[in-house]
């Protein structure tokens, strides 16, 4: 056995039938081919339970504690699927099974855990967001081409009256002309100073199939 | 660690806290320390649902938490309290004997909060003890019911049963962490508690309110169970009944008393604790006759738990914890191989034992045996792994004459450590089979419930004795006889969980003094 894991060459083979007490000649017990049972019979009977008088009240103080802790709030439970019909015995499972929130001192909590915490930083959820929005709108296209146009026609009867009021307002709007061209010099002088990596160049294609760009649109506004 | 501790975690904290705690305390227990994302990854489970269970698992002080990276704590679960949760109806019970019914109850409310704020518990025993003895108790001792309980909680708080749970330092970190000083943990002053803010709580709940708005003074600071005293309890008691079995009652008063002063002395938990003389016993124990005696029997008959030291003052003994748990613990494994295999192959176990190696011809001679069936007998004992072979050669030249000789050994660790496994295989045996006979019998037992209930509400409303027993007659006969069994082997399942804990505590008991 031993000797024979080992691998020594002319070891000997470790035990010997007599060494382990067989007689030369001794009608051996069969070898034993495959798994032993499942469920083996038993050679004896297990002993009986230790018949202590204090058992039968620590069994009660068991079993109710069980019980309490299975319907304590710290018993948390699944949250309740919708059903895909309402069956009348939900109204009376989900009067049992609702408990609501955990009542804890939450300040011996770590602040992950507290139960208002948000949960997701907003930049992850906010880009998915962003995207099913142009989406939307590259399929909405034409009903918004209605709409802007119903739009423009609105303010094209505005600017009639506007211009009439434009002389009278002329001269205030010379000035404050001048004034955003002033503002517009300050923000190039700013750009100017630096480099150019301010500027973002890079174009996420957001604006792609935007609403002024009606490139790709097949029978477009006319 | 290991497949069945693992089984037998999952199982209990399915059992008490529901399938999602289970499963997050499960991942816990095979990952290791995990942080919450991971944890929710692995679990599947909504991130909400996951928070909760670990706010529970927290709250009963099985998960503690370290910074993992700033700002985000990693959670690692606390397994042997796991298994502990099984022995919290021992703590109650032996509350119960030592302190009486009021202490029993706070040990319960705490139990099942695993940590409350000493109001919450004043408050909740009161009222149980009220709901307990609604006759029994006039209306006067109640009024005083809250001081009463107040008394009970310092007591045990003083014997250190119950003890104060670390708290933040500054709970404005996203990862708090917990300390408590060493002189606070086991003090509660008088002045923690507004007696006259308890009272009044416990008279509008007991007026049917639900949840009065009643604020109590030092409301963040928790008290929850501390284990080691009631395992050291545990400990002496095992020991103390070990010397009453083999001697007599007096005897165990003896080294109940040698403990008591040795206690003062030394530190509960090592292995070997300082020696006391015999005139200090005698102060503990003046009635007792012949002391000197009895110490004298104890020390022969104890298995080495109580050593003679020396003479001075009388006498000096000392106690020895390694032994006193060597030797319990050798008479349990010798009785399981007894249950198991018969009781000539318990002597060759405790003969190769007490010999320590042993040739296989002298096992035939000395246990007086049929020399086959002793044979027969050692290689069972081989095959399950309570014997080891040890193999001696005498060279290592190779030689047909040169045998080598083959010694039989007991290693007691690796059996004591088998035997551990196979005690948390049996628990999870009994609890699978508990669960699955209540699932068969689901229906049955539903059914006995709500006859119960409306048995119980027609009591209250004043029903006639026609009406009740109409209901329960919705029970046949037959069902009845049925219930009846199933409750009876339910319950011969739970003692045998409650037994079963005996075992695993001594066995943790001797691993725990083989590693000191």
């Amino acid at each position: 056995m031993a000797a024979r894991g080992r691998g020594g060459r002319g070891r000997g083979r470790g035990m010997t039938l007599e060494q382990l007490g067989v007689q030369r000649g001794e009608v051996l017990p069969d070898n034993i081919v495959g798994p032993p049972e499942t469920y083996p019979l038993l050679e004896f009977k297990p002993s009986q339970l230790p018949q202590k008088e204090n058992m039968e009240y620590i069994l009660c103080i068991k079993k109710d504690f069980q019980e309490h802790m299975q319907n304590s709030q710290y018993n948390i439970q699944p949250e309740v699927k919708n059903m895909d019909i309402e069956r009348y015995s939900d109204r009376y499972q989900l009067l049992t099974s609702h408990r609501g929130q955990l009542s804890l001192t939450w300040s011996r909590f770590p602040k992950e855990l507290h139960p208002m915490m948000a949960s997701l930083p907003k930049k992850r959820k906010l880009k998915p967001a962003k995207v099913v929005v142009n989406v939307k709108k590259a399929r909405t296209k034409d009903i918004n081409v209605n709409e802007t146009l119903e739009e423009l026609e609105k303010k094209e009867a505005t600017a009639g009256v506007d211009e009439t009021e434009e002389d009278e307002g002329g001269e205030r709007e010379n000035k404050a002309e001048e004034e955003v061209e002033e503002d517009l010099e300050e923000v190039d002088e700013e750009l100017d100073e630096g480099t150019d990596y301010i500027n973002n160049y890079f174009d996420n294609g957001e604006s792609y199939l935007d609403e002024e760009d009606d490139a790709l649109e097949e029978g477009g506004v006319f | 660690m290991s497949g069945n501790l693992q089984k037998v975690c999952l199982k209990i904290l399915k059992e008490y806290f529901g399938d999602i705690v289970a499963k997050v305390g499960d991942t816990l227990f095979q990952k290791g320390s995990n942080p919450l994302r991971i944890l929710c990854s692995t679990t599947k489970l909504p991130l909400s649902k996951v928070k909760e269970a670990l706010a529970v698992l927290i709250k009963h002080n099985l998960v503690t938490w370290d910074e993992w990276k700033p700002g985000i704590p990693c959670y690692t679960l606390l397994h042997d309290r796991v298994l502990l949760i099984l022995r919290y109806p021992r703590y109650v019970y032996h509350v119960r004997e030592k302190f009486g019914e009021q202490s029993e109850m706070i040990i319960d409310v705490i139990s099942k909060e695993g940590q409350a704020t000493a109001s919450h518990v004043i408050v909740t025993s009161s009222l149980k003890m009220y709901d307990a003895n609604t006759d029994g108790m006039n209306k006067g001792s109640f009024e005083q019911q809250h001081i009463t309980a107040r008394n009970h909680l310092l007591n045990l708080i003083e014997n250190e049963y119950i003890q104060r749970c670390p708290a933040p330092q500054d709970s404005n970190k996203p990862v708090p962490k917990l300390t408590v000083k060493a002189e606070d943990l086991y003090s509660l002053t008088p002045e923690m508690l507004d007696l006259k803010a308890l009272q009044q709580e416990i008279q509008l709940r007991r007026a049917g309110e639900g949840k009065p708005e009643v604020s109590h003074p030092y409301s963040d600071i928790f008290w929850r169970i501390n284990y080691d005293r009631f395992h050291i309890d545990f400990r002496d008691s095992e020991i103390r009944n070990s010397i009453v079995r083999r001697v007599d009652p007096l005897a165990g008063e003896c080294l109940g008393a040698l403990l008591k002063v040795s206690y003062g002395r030394s530190d509960p938990w090592v292995s070997v604790m300082n020696p006391v003389t015999v005139s200090e016993i005698r102060d503990h124990l003046k009635d007792l006759k012949y002391l000197e005696q009895y110490l004298k029997i104890i020390e022969e008959q104890s298995g080495g738990c109580v050593q003679k030291v020396g003479d001075a003052g009388g006498g000096q003994y000392r106690i020895n914890m390694f032994n006193a748990f060597q030797s319990l613990t050798h008479a349990l494994i010798d009785n399981i191989v007894q249950d198991r295999f018969g009781s000539k192959a318990a002597r060759i176990f405790r003969l190769v034992r007490q010999h320590r190696m042993m040739e296989q011809d002298q096992i035939g001679e000395m246990s007086m045996i049929d020399k086959k069936e002793a044979n027969i007998l050692t290689y069972r004992l081989l095959h399950d792994n309570f014997l080891r072979i040890h193999e001696l050669r005498k060279t290592l030249a190779p030689s047909p004459a040169n045998k080598s000789i083959f010694l039989f050994h007991v290693d007691m660790t690796s059996v004591v450590r088998m035997i551990l496994e196979w005690s948390y295989k049996a628990l999870y045996n009994l609890m699978v089979q508990r669960e699955t006979r209540a699932n068969d019998n689901r229906r049955l037992l539903e059914k006995h419930i709500r006859v119960a209930t409306i048995v119980e509400n027609l009591n209250q409303s004043g029903g006639t004795e026609d009406q009740i027993q109409e209901v329960l007659d919705m029970m046949t006969p037959n069902e009845k006889e049925h219930l009846e069994q199933v409750n009876k082997i339910q319950d011969k399942l739970h003692v045998s969980e409650i037994a079963l804990d005996d075992t695993i505590f001594i066995l943790q008991m001797f691993t725990y003094y083989q590693t000191l």
